[in-house]
């Protein structure tokens, strides 16, 4: 993805979390992961990125 | 046309309302231009304090066109770089776009009343054409289809009416000219709060934008570092949403977040601290700059989040933009319908610089929920996932092309692959001249300039019959008062030039039109409304030189 593209997608994600708001922000996260989670190829790719996030988040 | 001698001139050709450093280079570039101006300046002297600090590598190029760009280099300190922190790690180091033969740095760093002084000396240079009242104050405006009328309060309390044929306002976010006009900055604020603080320390550090995001020295806190000449550190950090701002400036609130901070990284040298204040990112800009006989520039017209560092640049970009234009028009060289193309331009500009300084800003002070919980994702990643990285980037200031302007000429622009076309500035490239070493930057700024490139041993005659300043790049051979020589290739390959190719460069260094195969007749046409009432003998005898900067 283009430096462009990231961006737009970045800031297209922040201004739907703040309109969807906290109560519903896990819920919507999810969604969102689940949609960008089938479009890898295997589940290879994503398994180590929970890792990651699941890592990161309790640190 | 020389500047009047008594202290009340019948009228001026442009009286300029504010002595900062927009109005004072906008005084010098006129009179580079031949014109007279008189900048009218409230305070006594140059500005105290911490304000701009970072001079980008076109507003050297800017300044250099009068002279002031030697000075600022001796004394400001370049850089090239940053780092950004999240906690305990650095997860960015980025490089902004840089190599030994290039003219300027990136970006260089300096106080703002060094700025000031430089562009005085430079009108200074040109005391016959410019000066500076100082302790005059801007009280009333009045125009009409043939000038500007301006009360303005001198020192010793009297009151006088200044007459101009134009005024420019260059005073700054709280201008009086603005007010008067019934005029109001258009867009909005961030609430996110920055405390601003100038300490004198030494240190070893070399010089890089540095960025702590929740550092354990003020966690949940976002500060940054930036080294200014005469061994000061210019620290910001960011207050919470719940604090007082009147509270927060104050010194024994503001000295023990500095000392933790300054003890984290390290840096224990005796300090002390020159100033403090503090600031909110706004995006605000008049929709118009020009507003009959009064034009505006710099903060006058538009205030940009400090995050990218557009504030100063894009001002002294205004004054760049529309220096030649009020010359041509004061000249009878153009009509005055090129100062709308100003407006245009530099509106269009601003808009640019408050998208990229709103980008930034949601980084650096996130305006709501969703912002800061992905901000703290971005951090979390950016050590660890490289492709996020770019998110944590301040993108940096930089010259705006000119999309959809009225100036821009197509010409045979499909015909390149790649260059600058028109709207964008022209390249720099390093280039050997009949002083020795240079680059291209350093002709223009004053006027129109033909870049023609190519092998033969002369112009052609068709060439050298227009209203420009005509240069041939050759890729070898002598260096003449027509020719620089593009030794290492850098002109051809940025200009994408063929034997033959031309651009037309305007006097603020923006491509005017590019050409493959020049029609003659075609070019002699573009440059027609530009030179209404010149004999083109007169403009194409100067020689090249750059010996007055």
């Amino acid at each position: 993805m283009t430096d462009h593209d990231l961006d737009q997608s970045y800031t297209a994600l922040s201004k739907a979390l703040a309109r969807v708001g906290e109560d519903k922000a896990a819920l919507f996260l999810a969604t969102l992961s689940l949609a960008l989670l089938t479009r890898e190829t295997d589940a290879a790719t994503v398994l180590p990125l929970i890792d990651q996030a699941e890592r990161l988040a309790l640190s | 046309m020389p500047l009047p001698s008594s202290s009340q001139p019948a009228s001026l050709p442009v009286l300029i309302a504010g002595g900062g450093p927009v109005g004072l280079t906008l005084a010098a570039l006129l009179a580079e231009q031949g014109v007279a101006s008189l900048v009218v300046e409230a305070d006594e002297g140059y500005c105290n304090g911490s304000r701009a600090i970072c001079m980008s590598r076109r507003s050297q190029e800017i300044l250099g066109w009068v002279g002031a760009d030697r000075p600022l280099v001796k004394k400001g300190l370049s850089w090239v770089g940053g780092r950004s922190y999240f906690r305990n790690s650095e997860v960015l180091h980025f490089l902004m776009p840089s190599e030994p033969s290039e003219r300027f740095a990136p970006m260089v760093n300096i106080q703002q009343y060094y700025v000031e002084q430089y562009a005085h000396e430079a009108m200074q240079r040109r005391a016959d054409l410019c000066k500076v009242l100082w302790s005059t104050k801007v009280i009333a405006v009045r125009q009409n289809a043939e000038g500007v009328e301006v009360d303005v309060d001198m020192v010793g309390g009297k009151r006088e009416t200044l007459r101009a044929a134009w005024l420019v306002a260059c005073d700054g976010g709280r201008s009086t000219v603005r007010e008067q006009l019934g005029l109001q900055l258009q867009g909005m604020q961030y609430d996110g709060r920055y405390v601003i603080v100038d300490i004198e320390q030494e240190t070893r550090r070399e010089v890089e934008r540095l960025a702590w995001f929740d550092p354990p020295s003020n966690p949940g806190s976002t500060i940054l570092m930036h080294r200014q000449p005469d061994n000061v550190w210019r620290i910001d950090y960011q207050i919470r949403d719940n604090e007082d701002p009147a509270e927060a400036v104050k010194p024994e609130n503001v000295l023990p977040r500095v000392q933790s901070h300054l003890e984290m990284i390290g840096e224990t040298a005796p300090w002390k601290p020159l100033w403090i204040s503090i600031y909110n990112a706004k995006c605000l800009t008049l929709n118009s700059y020009r507003h009959g006989r009064v034009l505006f520039a710099g903060d006058a017209a538009h205030l940009v989040p400090i995050f990218g560092v557009r504030g100063l640049n894009s001002g002294l970009d205004d004054a760049a933009n529309l220096a030649w234009k009020l010359a041509f028009v004061l000249q009878g060289r153009a009509d005055d319908a090129l100062l709308d193309s100003y407006s245009v331009e530099r509106v269009h500009a601003t808009r640019e610089n408050l998208a990229y300084g709103a980008k930034s800003t949601e980084f650096m002070a996130p305006p709501n929920f969703g912002f800061k919980l992905m901000r703290e994702a971005a951090l979390r990643l950016a050590k660890e996932d490289e492709h996020v990285r770019s998110l944590v980037n301040p993108r940096q200031s930089m010259p705006i092309r000119y999309v959809g302007s009225p100036l821009n000429i197509p010409a045979q622009d499909d015909a390149f692959a790649s260059g600058a076309q028109a709207g964008d500035t022209a390249p720099e490239a390093a280039m050997e001249t009949i002083d020795g070493c240079g680059h291209l930057t350093q002709y223009f700024g004053r006027d129109f300039i033909a870049l023609y490139f190519s092998e033969h041993a002369s112009l052609p005659e068709p060439l050298v019959q227009l209203p420009v300043t005509a240069i041939r790049i050759a890729r070898d051979g002598h260096a003449d008062s027509k020719t620089l020589i593009d030794r290492i290739g850098q002109a051809w390959q940025r200009y994408d030039a063929h034997e033959g190719t031309l651009y037309l460069i305007r006097p603020d260094g923006y491509v005017l039109g590019r050409w493959r195969k020049p029609d003659w007749r075609d070019v002699a046409a573009v440059l027609a409304p530009y030179h209404a009432n010149l004999d083109p003998l007169v403009i194409n005898q100067r020689a090249l030189t750059t010996e007055t900067r």
